[in-house]
């Protein structure tokens, strides 16, 4: 059984129809991609896991129906968002904080965790979130979403904003949290060289569709996925 | 193409000596300040005007200095009668530029379009810019790369009048900038999109792209915008839900509507696939031929700096830490440190 699973998936935004029947899986432990065009359904695929857009269809983690945000946080999903959505006003702390809500725990080891990541955060503890640069906003809202030790990390596009080094090293980041503690992994992300080199299986949406599903590698061998994607 | 530069190749020999002089930064340019430029050397710069009467079709010559100077196409014949006393020095300038543009020599007005010197920007303890100086000449796409956190917003915002800062000046068409009010500088001429998209939530593509062209009566209007940019059939559509990729387009959209002659633009990669920032690129630079305008841009998809830009600037820690063409800055040792990392 998989750990998350999406059957015939549907969502709009008023009269846009975003998703059209989205199926997909993500095993436990698995690191997964979804590619896709600008406007095609990444983000509103992540959204219809997290129950932050109104979906119709299955959505199931770890067998259990997802039906609200909270319950999908509770369940061990944590989502980062596009546009990141840290808390301006709150300071680096209290937004690593408010990643640990659901749980009761010691922070200071899994706050070490994340500053070893994103040494810069540590520099920043104390500074208020909405004054860090872009970059490490996105480096905050991905520690925030560690701080909640989920079981399943949905990441729309991590690499958003952020020098090119800082993305390789934000998918070495994923890979190490994916095999040394077995995170299962979602992410939807244009720099389709990063995610494939860095997932095991992934998605091509195109118009609300999932269009080419595979391993990574079988991915990078497609042609058009190529053309489109990897620009070679 | 070709048979223009067989043909140049062949003048060669009797092509007149222009002045280059090497910049700062080591980029060969034309420049003004050449030999002929001054009165002494009346009989060469006869010989000049001859010569180019014959090799080339020059008729329009634009040296308003705020559009920077041009050469358009024309017939021999319709050259200015020139009185060659008094006249000399002036047309020769004109002529010689019309011959380094057509030798691809960059012909530059007589000051960069946008300065920024020695500006210093803190916030608290945090120097966000440190002693930094770029110039942006018109009608150039420049890039302003770094690190994050290196002050790429941060530029952005002082250039636009969100910050003012410590120390230093910003000019604009040779113009203080900092004497300008924030609400101003699009009457100024210069637009910019946002990182993180900033645009009217609530409101539609069409009225986001009102506020553009209502900041600054212009040339363009929405319509134009709209179709140029690619989303006209999303006009009626609330920005809120659009993908990330298209809000993007209707803040390019609305800064374009808003006619500038200067468009700062912070990630217009964002969001898009390979074949879509291949597309991005080359609307870029069909914007700056159709509209006369100067780009600059923070990115951080190299493959995007490197096929518009023809000038990069590099920030890390506030400081400028290199400046070249596309390729000089990626073979730089101290930008593939800092921002670019080995394998990239």
């Amino acid at each position: 059984m998989s750990l998350l699973e999406l059957r015939d998936v549907e969502a709009r935004y008023g009269p846009v129809k975003a998703l059209q029947g989205v199926s997909l899986d993500v095993g436990e432990k698995d690191f997964v991609a979804v590619l896709g065009a600008n406007g095609a359904g990444k983000t509103t695929t992540l959204r219809a896991v997290s129950g932050t857009v109104r979906r119709s269809g299955e959505v199931r983690f770890a067998g259990k129906k997802v039906r609200t945000p909270e319950g999908a946080a509770r369940a061990g999903i944590a989502h980062v968002p596009e546009g990141r959505g840290t808390f301006a006003e709150l300071s680096v702390w209290e937004n690593l904080r408010l990643g640990a809500y659901t749980r009761r725990a010691n922070l200071n080891e899994d706050a070490a965790r994340v500053f070893g990541f994103f040494p810069r955060l540590q520099e920043r503890r104390d500074q208020q979130a909405g004054t860090l640069s872009g970059g490490e906003q996105q480096m905050l809202a991905l520690g925030r979403a560690l701080m909640a030790r989920p079981r399943l990390l949905l990441l729309d596009e991590p690499s958003l904003g952020l020098a090119p080094l800082v993305v390789k090293e934000i998918f070495e980041t994923l890979v190490k949290l994916n095999e040394d503690e077995g995170t299962a992994v979602l992410v939807v992300e244009q720099n389709a060289n990063i995610a494939l080199a860095s997932a095991s299986r992934a998605y091509v949406l195109e118009v609300g569709r999932v269009v080419v599903e595979g391993a990574s590698d079988e991915l990078r061998a497609n042609e058009s996925v190529r053309r489109s994607y990897l620009g070679y | 193409m070709a048979e223009r530069r067989h043909a140049s190749d062949r003048e060669s020999a009797r092509r007149p000596h222009l002045g280059r002089r090497r910049r700062a930064d080591g980029a060969e340019q034309g420049c003004v300040d050449a030999p002929i430029a001054g009165t002494q050397d009346e009989e060469r710069g006869a010989a000049i005007l001859r010569e180019h009467q014959r090799l080339h079709d020059l008729s329009h010559f634009d040296a308003d200095r705020s559009r920077g100077l041009r050469c358009g196409p024309g017939r021999v014949g319709e050259l200015p009668d020139l009185d060659l006393e008094p006249a000399l020095p002036q047309a020769l300038l004109h002529l010689q530029r019309c011959w380094m543009q057509r030798h691809s020599f960059k012909v530059l007005p007589a000051v960069p379009l946008l300065e920024v010197d020695s500006v210093t920007k803190r916030f608290g303890g945090i120097v966000a810019l440190d002693d930094v100086s770029f110039d942006v000449e018109a009608g150039e796409i420049v890039g302003l790369i770094g690190p994050n956190g290196a002050g790429k917003t941060t530029a952005f915002n002082v250039i636009t009048r969100l910050y003012t800062p410590d120390a230093g000046h910003v000019r604009f068409d040779g113009k203080d900038l900092l004497a300008t009010r924030p609400s101003g500088v699009i009457r100024r001429g210069i637009a910019r999109t946002f990182q993180n998209v900033e645009l009217f939530r609530g409101l539609t593509v069409l009225e986001n792209v009102q506020v553009g062209a209502h900041a600054r009566t212009g040339d363009h209007t929405v319509d134009d915008a709209l179709f140029y940019v690619g989303i006209g059939s999303l006009r009626h559509f609330q920005v809120d839900g659009l993908p990330f990729g298209t809000q993007k387009r209707v803040e390019l959209a609305r800064a374009l509507a808003s006619s500038p002659r200067l468009m700062l633009l912070d990630e217009p990669a964002g969001g898009l696939n390979h074949e879509e920032v291949q597309d991005l690129a080359g609307l870029l630079r069909r914007l700056r031929g159709d509209f006369d305008l100067t780009l600059l841009l923070v990115e951080h998809h190299m493959g995007l700096v490197m096929s518009v830009a023809e000038r990069v600037h590099v920030l890390d820690f506030g400081r400028k830490i290199a400046e070249g063409t596309p390729a000089e800055v990626q073979a730089n040792p101290a930008v593939i440190e800092a921002y670019l990392g080995t394998a990239a």
